[in-house]
């Protein structure tokens, strides 16, 4: 048990020593988000102060080890071999970017589930999932959207969706959905934002949606197949 | 000084040497009321049930009991509330059954409106007759408040979780029940009288002392006795609550878990799990009016399906700590019902 002024970098990013920069990214990215001013999760429990405190302590441990020779300079001093200085701060807010770019904006598009932040520790409260061979309904969408840590907002703008047609999508609300040729195309960029495979969920999802309309001749009659 | 302060009071076992066909113990608590303790003592026990093993649920809310009712058993004929008065010592005669398979009910009816909670020496007998029930897995669902009695009923576990909602009242007061489960584990843990002393110093948040925090505590702790140091680093490691976040509706609200995480560690210096969270769902409500589990009522629903997972979470975590295997994905997908069901 140690003060905030007593831990190392990697205790102040909650990271393992062999972390990747990839997961430093990321813890990096959830600790900003806990630390912040209106942070929900410090409600009560720090001060703006220490709040603030906090926030630099963190902002120090991630200028060090986001950047590979700071961070090799680090480790080779915590062990003993080198001395070691902490580079000059020169009070220059971390600058993140790179990382808004790489990590947010493109992998949205593309099906590499393991950038979009917080996806690893997500993963951590969900047991790996099972039933795979399972069908893809909305519910199962919402949930693999929420693992990911992503909103409504996120996957529209991903996938330029309506909101409100993802809302549909995930709620089955078939009758207020277009054709199936449009909800396969919904379907499969949601999916894809999701790095999920986008023609199995396509599939499973439009055979539902399918079963639906055949069941419901008022579907037929509106619809344009 | 209220009983907690006199020496002379038996301390509670915390956390005695289970034999191995004890049952496993899973306190569930939150500090405030209405987060959904009920809700989630409820399905994990039904939760677990349906995997086939033996539950035992118990409500040790007496001031406000209703566990009975989301179980299905609108009038138990005997209660906890009989061993409070004690009208029973065997808690196993006060086991009902439910209309779930494989669950039973102690329920928290009828209780004294006096004296609602068993005094201290009763509540040390309560506490080791609930190694003794007849289960695999004894769920306790906590009253809100940090009572020392509720206090107990979480450290005596196995696990505890701690339930929490996105919403200021209740962070805040799940805060407040983890610094008095925290302060209280540390001051059983205590075995110098001056260092039990400081402890319960810390516990009043405007003490004269300076002590704002776990780290100044222990420094304090060491000055007067470096050996209770030791005890004291111990005590903290062993302490892990289990976080559930209930009623989450955004993403943002599902993060919250792991931000409280961070907090404990930062705050208190514990690890605590954040073993899953579930969204605020229709089917719930839905559910209650049923007055039966939603895992029963309404298997798929995605609250249905977040219970069922941290069920099977807490089920792995406890085999482990049993020295066990978690089941095999293979063989849990055949022999349990919540294995078939389609889970993103």
């Amino acid at each position: 048990m140690k003060g905030f002024d007593e831990i190392d970098h990697y205790d102040a990013l909650e990271v393992p020593p062999d972390a990747t920069a990839e997961e430093i990214e990321r813890a990096y990215r959830v600790l900003c988000a806990t630390y912040a001013g209106d942070s929900l999760a410090t409600y009560s429990m720090f001060g703006a102060d220490e709040a603030a405190e906090l926030r630099d302590r963190i902002d120090r441990a991630y200028r060090v080890l986001s950047d590979p020779d700071a961070r090799s300079a680090y480790d080779a001093a915590q062990s003993g071999d080198e001395p070691y200085a902490e580079a000059e701060s020169n009070d220059e807010p971390v600058v993140l970017a790179p990382i808004a770019e790489a990590a947010l904006a493109k992998p949205l598009l593309e099906p590499r589930p393991r950038e979009v932040p917080t996806f690893d520790r997500m993963a951590d409260v969900e047991p790996a999932a099972d039933g795979d061979d399972a069908e893809w309904n909305g519910g199962r969408l919402r949930r693999a959207r929420l693992m990911r840590g992503l909103e409504v907002e996120d996957v529209a703008a991903a996938t330029k969706v309506s909101p409100a047609y993802i809302r549909f999508l995930e709620e089955e609300r078939f009758d207020d959905l277009p054709a199936p040729v449009y909800v396969r195309g919904f379907i499969g960029a949601y999916a894809r934002c999701l790095g999920l495979d986008a023609q199995h969920v396509a599939r499973s999802y439009t055979a539902r949606y399918e079963e639906h309309r055949r069941a419901k001749p008022r579907g037929r009659l509106l619809g344009r197949s | 000084m209220g009983p907690y302060g006199d020496p002379r009071t038996p301390r509670p076992v915390v956390r005695p040497e289970p034999p191995s066909s004890a049952p496993h113990l899973l306190a569930v608590g939150g500090g405030k009321g209405g987060v959904g303790k009920t809700l989630v003592t409820a399905n994990l026990a039904a939760a677990l049930a349906q995997a086939g093993r033996r539950v035992v649920a118990i409500d040790t809310d007496l001031e406000g009991a209703n566990l009975h009712t989301v179980l299905g058993v609108p009038a138990p004929r005997v209660s906890l509330a009989d061993f409070v008065a004690k009208r029973e010592s065997d808690l196993r005669r006060l086991i009902v059954d439910t209309p779930i398979p494989g669950l039973r009910l102690i329920a928290g009816t009828n209780g004294h409106l006096g004296t609602p909670q068993p005094r201290s020496f009763r509540r040390v007998a309560l506490l080791s007759e609930l190694r003794k029930l007849p289960a695999d897995h004894v769920l306790v669902d906590l009253g809100a408040g940090t009572h020392p009695s509720v206090m107990d009923y979480f450290l005596v576990g196995d696990d505890g979780i701690l339930v929490m909602t996105p919403e200021p009242t209740s962070v805040e007061n799940a805060y407040s029940f983890l610094r008095a489960a925290f302060y209280r584990r540390l001051r059983l843990a205590m075995t110098n009288e001056s260092a039990r002393k400081l402890v319960h110093q810390a516990m009043d948040q405007g003490n004269q002392r300076g002590i704002r925090t776990p780290l100044d505590l222990l420094r304090e702790v060491r000055a007067i006795a470096p050996e209770e140091g030791d005890r004291f680093a111990t005590a903290v490691q062993s302490f892990r609550p289990r976080i559930v976040v209930n009623a989450a509706r955004t993403a943002e609200d599902v993060r919250l878990g792991f931000a409280v995480r961070s907090v404990c560690k930062k705050y208190f210096g514990i690890d605590a799990d954040y073993v899953g969270y579930v969204n605020h769902d229709e089917a719930v409500t839905q559910a209650i009016r049923q007055r039966r589990p939603v895992v029963v009522t309404h298997p798929s629903s995605d609250a249905a399906v977040y219970l069922v997972r941290i069920a099977r979470k807490l089920l792995d975590a406890a085999r482990r700590a049993r020295g066990g295997r978690p089941a095999p994905r293979s063989q849990a997908a055949s022999t349990s019902s919540w294995a078939r069901r389609p889970i993103a």
